[in-house]
Parts: structure tokens; C-alpha cells; sequence
């Protein structure tokens, strides 16, 4: 069984009165075991923003399954989605969405203080965290007196620390210069090294090309998909570029 | 740019920020309407006709001067917040190309908009609430009423002027703000990053201090006069301690709450907590305002009513009868043969047939002759060496030995001297005393001698017949509540007045000293006639020969028991009236700063609670959390205002105690039920205002 497997998902958004339907996603199948690292890819408009809404639990789908460690978390009653996120999904954002009233610590532990964790244990979680992502010493500062790449790196404790099933990472470097971006990305590859899932979305070809497998989404259905295999980062950016050229030119890959 | 884009601009900002904008309206046009109707009253003649229209019209004035002063700062924190708000879109404007020039003549338009607007329904409003207000008046003062709306040109003038210039003010400030700041800021402004308070140890140790000092003042005031004396220091003690309370000690116990991690990261503590710390300093001035606002309204409801109600008892104390002649004689103009012959045969004989000749043949008369002197005492003994001319510039003023300057185990106090018989007739006793011997009845000090030392120095024994001493009705203000000077009071009673007079206080030898007076009083009841009894004293009047009622002479006073009454209902609804206004005004403004505290809260806390929401917090959740954050923030300024009413009540009460009677309970009494009414008040605004920030932060997190 994988971990992720997604049925002919489904997502239709209709205007408020009904006249008007606009398909985000059409028919979207696939799967994800443990462990792996993947990117979707795909322009404005196709489908991916609407995909990680859905897989984050923040919006319904129209019809098909997602399945997460065989459970359909379309079926989850509303009252559970809140905690259901907090025990199963991380999740890293573009713009970090650190609160400016809590220290990073305090931004890190919030999921767990959610969850009504005693602060001992969260403080045990947090240590080796911290360390791998290398804000030890930055833990006690408020978001505004930190940079961007370290807001984001305490973004992304905040999201492991609730050793969650998979992260959902949204843009994760869009709002960071290149340097910083390097940084996150090969934390990234560390914890998935670990053996930490991760889905992120992005539309960069840098940032695709550092994961496992990518998959690009195109009028709403999956378009094409690469595997890494033994590529190094450069020959899976070329290929992703490949890729990305035929979509744009309307060529058909299946 | 065409001249006339601006004033379209101008509407179109105020429409468009209508949330903020119209509160900001309101509170122009209720600030506006409220000074209207104060100046108004003062000015008017219906007004001056009233009993008591003296003190009424400057009590009037003071409150219109409060309030117009009070606009200022109020408009200007009603304005800041908008302000803040409006930034970003000024800052647009300044990007997409225009000028400081011309964003300049969009903010006049806007002022002149929102002058016209404000002062325009304010007076219109105004109009209409003054004549209310008239009837309100009236009616509190049982008088006369018609319903005649009229304007009163002086006051719409006063008013409009008055708001003109805090409106120029407002531009002023407004100009100041935009050219301090670049284009890029101003629209960055609302999103600028915050800094987190730093909680200052010592400046909440020092407003602790500062509360502390003004609470022992205040508890520790013994007397009236102290009292009165320590009002000011004690309010200005407060004042301070309470802002730099909710901006200091507030952020130091959220810090100390941090510290507490078992505490913190809890899921009920953990936010409230974090954000009550972050946003404390910024909002502890608006919270403190709340507080102070609060406390005077408490203070003012419960003085203005626990006044209104106690004046009557007052009343009552002072002038028993329902018809009296009180005729006071200094000891210095009287010759040997003074006593009952020569003054009081022909005042009682002449008012006695006065009454009878009006056909009056019911009537109950009561005489009683009464001897009062100022004296100092020493070590607890009545001590004649003291000239107190040198130490008490006279009754009824403010301006005498301070006492609390006084040497030690000295002090002033009234002494008083009545005859056994007429003693025993006011207080329907039949107390038997034996030659030489006297009663003593001591109030608020304590007389521990068995004698007198006389002028001389010598020492003149008495007899003191140690018993409880019942009150006299009818001066049960000397008695059991402090007198207007509030000094102690010893009443000595002998079986021949005369006789103690002379030849045991020596009184010859130091009445002028002393300030010794005779008093005589005359005192009718008529049970039959009590409704002509106004008409019955001013023939008393005339065949005593006195001229026309002018509220009696300092020495020679005819009253009747209506008369008094009215004139003291006339300043207690006046000044009952007065209080409400000013309630009212308070209360609105109360209002007021919590909606604005709710908006910009709203605007502050949407997008952290959509975060929250995405990283896992239950809408139930985020719900339980910003309602034991507002819970919080809006109970503490309750909280304390209540507290301030606590430890203060004692100088509160002494204050009151100088112009009135005051019953042991009823001033806590009367504080309670405005505590507890008030509180409901506030709960209800606190529940309208904070549906105001649901929306706004539901309303984020839909998007």
C-alpha cells in the first residue's frame, strides 16, 4: 500500500449562483509511497494550487478518493480536519506564516501546543530539529529580527516537529534570493534522506530539479512525470526544461 | 489635476473606509451635540430661573468647558486609528503621481467634509437633545415645563468655533503624519514589522508605588478636611499609576507568565498570553483610558445619587420644624440681663402672633436657646489659652488653621451648651442631673480630663455624669456625620445654662476668642396649615422686621421647611443632571474606544488566526482563544476601576460627607448597584463591539 494513493480526483468550482463552472482539476491519479521526495510542476491556472489545498484538507474535492495510509481523507468529518492536519501534515509555506507575536520557538511549538503536548517532551522534539536545520541559536528571536531563509528554515521545523506523514510544501522558495533557496532545498533533501516524505509545489525548474520525482499537472490532469533515477541535479533540470517546452508548445507526452 | 477631483476623492475615501468612518462621524457629532446642549443650558433663562441657578450655571459652564477640552484627545485618538488605516491608500496616491500638494487638498476636503458633517448633525441633533436636556431639568427639579424649540444662536456659535479649531488640529496633525513619512512607508505602514514590548521593571514597580501612595492617602484621610485637601494628589497618583499599570505591570506579568512554561504551552494560555504581551504597551494607553473612564463614572454616579438622596436627610437635620426663626447673638453685644427676657420674649411673642392673627390655632412651637463657641483642646481637655482667632479665620471659610499642621495632642473642635430642660424636651428624655454636674456627649474626638483649663491657666473641674448620650433630633448631622469643617464636636449639657455659663467656663472673660454665640430658636410645627406655611413665614417676617426673603441673614434667619428643601432639591437635580450628562458622555466615549480597539484588533489578529487555522487550530478553538483574549483585555480595565472604587471609597465618602449627610451604608450601597449596573452596560457593549471583530476576522479567514 502507499502512503498517498489519489483516485480520479475531481475539482469543479462553480460561481455563486451556479451559472458559471470553471474545472480546476479533471482527473488527477496518482500515488506516493514513503520516503519519497516529489515536485509538481505546472503554470498559473493548472490545477496544482487546487491539488495541495485538497491534499492539505483545506478544501473538498468534487469527486474521487485521496487516500492517506489507506484512510479517505475525503470522508473525514469537519470537527476532526483541524486535528487530523496537526497529527498527519506539515506544511511550509511561501510566505512563511510565522506568527510575529511567538519567538521561533514558539512558532515551532505551536502545532504541538495545539495537540496539548506538556513542554518537556516538546522541548525534546524540538533540540534535534533545531540542530539539523541549524537555528539553534535563533530560536529565542521574533520573525521580523531573522532573515527570510531562516524564517523559512523555522517554517519547516515547525512542519517535522509534529513528525508528520507527509509535508506539503507550497512555493517553499519563492520568496527567498538563491542562496537561501540552496539552503532549504538541501535541508529538504536531508530529511527526505531521513525518510520523510515530501510533496511540494513550485513552478521553478531549480528548485523541481532537487527532487526525486516530478510530476506536472496540465489542465488539471497529470501531464507527464520524470523520475530521478541515477540523474544528477543538472540532467533532471534538463529534462524538466524538455518537458516544460513540449507542454508549452501543446505536444503530447503520454 | 482638476480642482474638482478633490472633493470627489475626498467623499469617495469616506465612503469607501465607512467602517471606520463612521464611528469617527459619530463621535464628532455626539462630542458636538453634547458641548451644544451643555452651553445651551447655561444659557439659558429658563435655566437661570431656577432655584439654585447660580451654582447650577457654573456647574453647567465647568462641564461644557470639560467636555470641549475632553474632545480633543478623544477626536485624536479616533483619528489616529483611522489614520493609520488611510496610510497606505495616501501612499498609493503619492505613488500613482500626485503630489503632497495635492494629497494635501484631499485631506482639507476631507476635514471640511467631516467638519461639516459633525458640526452640521451635531447642532441638529443638539437642538433637539437641548430642549430634552431642558425638560430632563426640569423635571428632575419638579418645575414648571413647555416645549418650545428654539436655538440658541451664542451656543451653535461657541460650538462651531470651538470645533473648528480642534478640526484644524486634526488636518494639522494629519498634514504632519504624511510629510514625515516616504511614499514607500506610508504604504507599508499598516504591515511595518512590530516590535515586541520589552517589559520595564522598574517603571511597574514605580506605578505600583504611584497606586499604592494614592490608595494610603486616600484610605488614611481621617477627615473631611484632609480629605478634601488630599483629592487632587490622590487623583493625580492614580491617574499616573493606572496608565503606566496597563502599560508596564501588564507586560511584566505577561513576561512572567512566559517564564512559566508549564503555564504558557498551554493550548488555552498559549496564545492568549503571547498576544496580550505583544500587544499590551501599544494598547495598555487606550485600556487605561477605559479604566480611568470607568472609575470616573463610577465615582461620578455614586457621588451625584448618594447626594441627591442624602441632601434630603440633610435637610432635615438642619431644619427641623416646618417653620422656624433661628436668631444668633455674639456674646459681646449682649449685656448682663440677656438671656430669655429681653431677646427672646419679644421674637417668640411676635412670631407667635404673627401665626395666630393668620387664623392659625393648630400649632405645635418648640424653643430651644443653645450657646456655641470654637475651642481648641489639648491632651483631650478643653483649653481656653488658645486665642483661636489666631488659629481659624472664621466659620463657612476654607481658609483657616490647617489643621493638619496643628501642634501635637492639639486640635479644634466645636463646642456646644444646651440646658437640661430643653434638652430633655428635644429628645423627649427626663435625664436628671445634680447641681454641678453635667453631661458630656463627645463626637469624632475623644475628651479624656475632668476639667477645664480656663484662660488663665487654672484648672476648673467638672462633674461629668457618665452615660449614653442619645441623639438630638433634629441635629443629628452635628451628631453622627462630621460637619462641614469637619472638626470634633463636644455637646455639654447643664441643668442652668446660665449659671454654667458664667461661673464655671468664666465665658466673659474669652467669648471673643472663642467666637461665642448665642443661639435662639424658634421652631413651629403646623400639621393643619403646612401647605400656606410659605405664606404664614413671611408674615413672621414682617412683624419681626425683616424686609423681603433673601435667603436670611447671616445672624437672623426665618425658614420654612418647603423653601429649604426646594432650594436644595434645585442644586442636587442640577447637579444630578449634570453628572448624567457627563455619565452619558463617558460612557459614549467608553463605547467608542472599544470599537475602535475591536477594528484595529480585527485587522491585526485576522491574518495570524487564518495561520493558526492552517497549520491545525479548530474554529472552535480559535473561537475559545480570541474570546478568553478579549475576555481578558476588556475585564482587567473593569477589574481595576473597581478596585480603584474600593480603595478609594473612604476619601470618596469623607468628600460627600462634608456637603451632606451621609448614611453609613448607602454610599457602598450605591457604588455596588452602579458596579454591578455598569458592568452589565459594559458587558453588552463588549458583546456588540466584539461581533464587529468576528466579522472582520471571519471575513479574512473566508478568503
Amino acid at each position: 500500500m502507499s502512503l498517498l494513493e489519489i483516485h480520479a480526483l475531481k475539482k469543479v468550482y462553480s460561481t455563486r449562483f451556479g451559472t458559471n463552472e470553471v474545472t480546476a482539476l479533471r482527473n488527477i491519479n496518482f500515488s506516493v509511497e514513503e520516503g519519497e521526495y516529489v515536485a509538481v510542476m505546472g503554470e498559473s491556472g493548472s490545477g496544482k494550487t487546487t491539488l495541495l489545498n485538497i491534499l492539505a484538507a483545506l478544501d473538498k474535492p468534487t469527486g474521487g478518493t485521496v487516500l492517506l495510509n489507506g484512510k479517505d481523507m475525503t470522508k473525514i468529518p469537519e470537527n476532526d480536519i483541524s486535528s487530523f492536519r496537526r497529527d498527519h501534515l506539515g506544511f511550509v509555506f511561501q510566505d512563511f506564516n510565522l506568527l510575529d507575536t511567538f519567538t521561533l520557538e514558539d512558532n515551532i511549538y505551536l502545532p504541538l501546543v495545539l495537540a496539548g503536548m506538556p513542554h518537556q517532551k516538546m522541548h525534546r522534539r524540538l533540540e534535534p530539529i533545531a540542530k539539523l536545520l541549524g537555528i539553534t541559536d535563533l530560536l529565542k528571536k521574533y520573525p521580523y529580527e531573522v532573515s527570510g531563509g531562516q524564517k523559512q528554515r523555522a517554517a519547516v521545523a515547525r512542519a517535522l516537529i509534529t513528525s508528520p506523514d507527509m509535508i506539503l510544501a507550497d512555493e517553499p522558495t519563492a520568496a527567498l534570493d538563491s542562496r537561501s533557496s540552496e539552503e532549504l532545498l538541501r535541508l529538504f533533501s536531508e530529511v527526505n534522506n531521513q525518510g520523510q516524505t515530501i510533496i511540494m509545489v513550485t513552478h521553478s525548474t531549480a528548485t523541481a530539479s532537487k527532487a526525486k520525482r516530478v510530476l506536472f499537472i496540465k489542465d488539471g490532469e497529470v501531464y507527464h512525470q520524470i523520475y530521478r533515477g541515477t540523474d544528477t541535479n543538472d540532467q533532471l533540470y534538463h529534462k524538466i526544461t524538455q518537458t516544460l517546452t513540449v507542454m508549452m508548445t501543446g505536444g503530447d507526452c503520454r | 489635476m482638476s480642482e474638482k477631483i478633490y472633493p470627489k476623492l475626498a467623499w469617495s475615501a469616506i465612503r469607501k473606509n465607512g467602517q471606520l468612518y463612521v464611528p469617527y462621524l459619530l463621535a464628532g457629532i455626539v462630542m458636538v451635540s453634547v458641548f451644544y446642549v451643555l452651553s445651551f443650558l447655561t444659557n439659558s433663562p429658563i435655566v437661570r430661573t431656577l432655584k439654585g441657578s447660580s451654582v447650577l450655571t457654573v456647574l453647567l459652564q465647568f462641564a461644557a468647558d470639560g467636555v470641549g477640552l475632553f474632545s480633543v484627545p478623544f477626536l485624536f485618538y479616533t483619528n489616529s486609528t483611522l489614520l493609520k488605516r488611510r496610510k497606505k491608500e495616501l501612499g498609493l496616491y503619492n505613488i500613482l503621481g500626485m503630489n503632497k500638494k495635492n494629497i494635501f487638498h484631499i485631506l482639507l476636503w476631507e476635514t471640511l467634509m467631516t467638519f461639516a458633517i459633525c458640526v452640521g448633525g451635531g447642532l441638529f441633533v443638539g437642538v433637539f437633545l437641548s430642549k430634552f436636556a431642558e425638560l430632563g431639568l426640569l423635571n428632575i427639579m419638579n418645575e414648571q415645563i413647555n416645549f418650545r424649540v428654539y436655538i440658541d444662536w451664542k451656543s451653535a456659535g461657541i460650538s462651531v468655533i470651538v470645533f473648528a479649531f480642534i478640526y484644524v488640529l486634526l488636518l494639522l496633525n494629519t498634514v504632519r503624519h504624511l510629510h514625515s513619512n516616504n511614499p514607500i512607508e506610508l504604504l507599508h505602514s499598516e504591515s511595518a514589522g512590530e516590535r515586541p514590548p520589552k517589559g520595564n521593571g522598574l517603571l511597574a514597580l514605580f506605578s505600583t508605588a504611584l497606586l499604592a501612595a494614592g490608595y494610603y492617602l486616600s484610605a488614611s484621610a481621617g477627615d473631611s478636611q484632609i480629605a478634601m485637601n488630599r483629592v487632587p494628589t490622590v487623583m493625580i497618583l492614580v491617574l499616573i499609576g493606572t496608565y503606566l499599570l496597563f502599560i508596564c505591570v501588564s507586560v511584566f506579568i505577561c513576561k512572567a507568565l512566559q517564564m512559566n512554561k508549564r503555564y504558557y504551552y498551554q493550548t488555552a494560555h498559549f496564545v492568549t498570553v503571547s498576544s496580550m504581551s505583544y500587544r499590551m504597551k501599544r494598547n495598555g494607553a487606550s485600556l487605561a483610558s477605559i479604566c480611568i473612564l470607568v472609575s470616573a463614572i463610577l465615582v461620578l454616579l455614586s457621588g451625584s445619587v448618594t447626594f441627591y438622596v442624602g441632601i434630603k436627610q440633610t435637610i432635615e437635620a438642619h431644619y427641623p420644624y416646618d417653620m422656624g426663626v433661628i436668631r444668633e447673638i455674639p456674646n459681646e453685644s449682649l449685656t448682663e440681663e440677656l438671656t430669655t427676657a429681653s431677646i427672646t420674649k419679644p421674637l417668640y411673642e411676635n412670631a407667635r402672633n404673627a401665626v395666630q392673627e393668620q387664623g392659625i390655632q393648630n400649632f405645635t412651637e418648640i424653643t430651644v436657646t443653645r450657646a456655641g463657641m470654637i475651642a481648641c483642646m489639648k491632651n483631650g481637655a478643653l483649653n481656653l489659652t488658645v486665642d483661636t482667632r489666631e488659629v481659624w479665620n472664621g466659620i463657612s471659610s476654607f481658609k483657616y488653621y490647617n489643621r493638619e499642621e496643628m501642634p501635637e495632642g492639639e486640635e479644634i473642635c466645636f463646642a456646644h451648651f444646651i440646658s437640661l430642660e430643653d434638652y430633655n424636651k428635644l429628645c423627649g428624655t427626663s435625664e436628671i442631673l445634680n447641681e454641678n454636674e453635667i453631661m458630656l456627649g463627645v463626637f469624632h474626638t475623644a475628651y479624656q480630663a475632668d476639667d477645664i483649663i480656663l484662660p488663665d491657666g487654672k484648672s476648673q473641674p467638672i462633674k461629668i455624669k457618665t452615660e449614653t448620650f442619645p441623639q438630638i433630633p433634629g441635629y443629628s448631622i452635628e451628631n453622627k456625620s462630621t460637619n462641614e469643617e469637619s472638626v470634633g464636636e463636644l455637646w455639654i449639657i447643664a441643668p442652668d445654662l446660665q449659671d454654667f455659663l458664667l461661673n464655671t467656663m468664666h465665658i466673659e472673660d474669652h467669648a471673643e476668642e472663642n467666637y461665642f454665640v448665642y443661639r435662639f430658636e424658634y421652631g413651629m410645627y403646623l400639621p393643619d396649615d403646612y401647605d400656606r406655611v410659605d405664606e404664614i413665614c413671611e408674615k413672621v417676617r414682617i412683624a419681626l422686621g425683616l424686609g423681603e426673603f433673601d435667603g436670611g441673614e447671616i445672624d437672623f434667619t426665618v425658614y420654612t421647611h418647603p423653601q429649604k428643601v426646594d432650594r436644595a432639591k434645585g442644586v442636587a437635580g442640577g447637579l444630578l443632571f449634570v453628572m448624567i450628562v457627563l455619565n452619558l458622555v463617558f460612557a459614549f466615549v467608553t463605547t467608542l474606544i472599544m470599537y475602535y480597539k475591536q477594528i484595529s484588533e480585527g485587522y491585526e489578529d485576522s491574518q495570524r488566526f487564518v495561520i493558526m487555522r492552517k497549520i491545525g487550530m479548530r474554529t472552535a478553538e480559535v473561537k475559545k482563544s480570541i474570546n478568553s483574549q478579549m475576555i481578558t483585555v476588556f475585564g482587567l480595565p473593569l477589574l481595576v476601576a473597581g478596585l480603584h472604587i474600593i480603595l478609594n471609597s473612604n476619601i470618596i465618602i469623607r468628600v460627600l460627607g462634608m456637603a451632606i449627610y451621609v448614611d453609613g451604608l448607602m454610599p457602598y450601597i450605591v457604588m455596588a448597584v452602579g458596579f454591578v449596573l455598569f458592568t452589565m452596560i459594559y458587558i453588552l457593549v463588549y458583546l456588540m463591539t466584539s461581533k464587529t471583530y468576528y466579522k472582520i476576522v471571519n471575513a479574512a479567514a473566508e478568503d
